[in-house]
């Protein structure tokens, strides 16, 4: 598994630095769009892969996808260079990339609805531990083979 | 004394369900013995009017599992 700062790195964390206040400190959309992005990265590699990119622990928030390890990754990653696309292995990479490619930009509000419209968050109860890699395999067993079947 | 409509109608519960458009399913319930033999569509559908309003106002607010199923998440 890909350690929380090296997700972050590659993700050019300062560069989201334009939501600072005035005095320099982060403002919440920041963390929120750090949360969406890496959970997204997370969800989509276990479910093409069966396991998580990154190393952190989710849980279903009120908000959404929250994890201790990543938030106490972020400031520490703020003033680090990216890391260029090379350093990550190639299947990482990929995913990374998809994710960036089509949600990096987004507005908040349509990052947080894909996220949250996920499977793992559409079923877990609030503050629970999101499994990813067990609701991965539930939900391609469950709802891929309906989903065949209806189109 | 019970109108004949407020006996068949009971109990309504309603599920909001999206699988590409919005739909709900009412569950009827009558306290009348064979009292759903007699509800029709024309009451159905004045009954539950409000009903509708309410989920298509809330539509834009609940997560859908469509959303991300559509993009291959």
């Amino acid at each position: 598994m890909t350690p929380a700062d090296t997700v972050l790195r590659y993700l050019g964390v300062d560069d989201f630095g334009a939501t600072r206040t005035a005095a320099g400190k982060l403002t919440a959309p920041i963390f929120l769009r750090l949360f969406y992005l890496c959970y997204l990265i997370d969800w989509k590699s276990s479910l093409e892969r069966g396991k998580r990119l990154s190393n952190f622990t989710w849980r279903r928030a009120n908000w959404g996808p929250y994890s201790p390890e990543l938030l106490s990754a972020i400031v520490p990653a703020l003033n680090r260079r990216a890391l260029p696309a090379s350093d990550l292995p190639a299947g990482d990479k990929e995913i990374v990339g998809s994710i960036l490619l089509k949600w990096g930009n987004v507005e908040i509000d349509t990052l947080r609805n894909i996220a949250n419209s996920t499977y793992p968050l559409i079923v877990s109860e609030h503050d629970s531990v999101l499994d990813l890699e067990r609701l991965a395999g539930q939900y391609r067993k469950d709802f891929k083979p309906a989903q065949k079947i209806s189109a | 004394m019970i109108s004949r409509t407020a006996a068949v109608f009971s109990s309504i519960r309603a599920f909001a369900i999206r699988h590409s458009w919005a739909m709900a399913i009412a569950c009827l319930e009558s306290t009348e013995r064979n009292g759903l033999l007699r509800v029709e569509r024309q009451m159905l559908q004045s009954r539950l009017a409000p009903l509708k309003i309410i989920l298509g106002a809330l539509e834009k607010h609940i997560a859908s599992l469509d959303a991300a199923t559509g993009e291959g998440l």
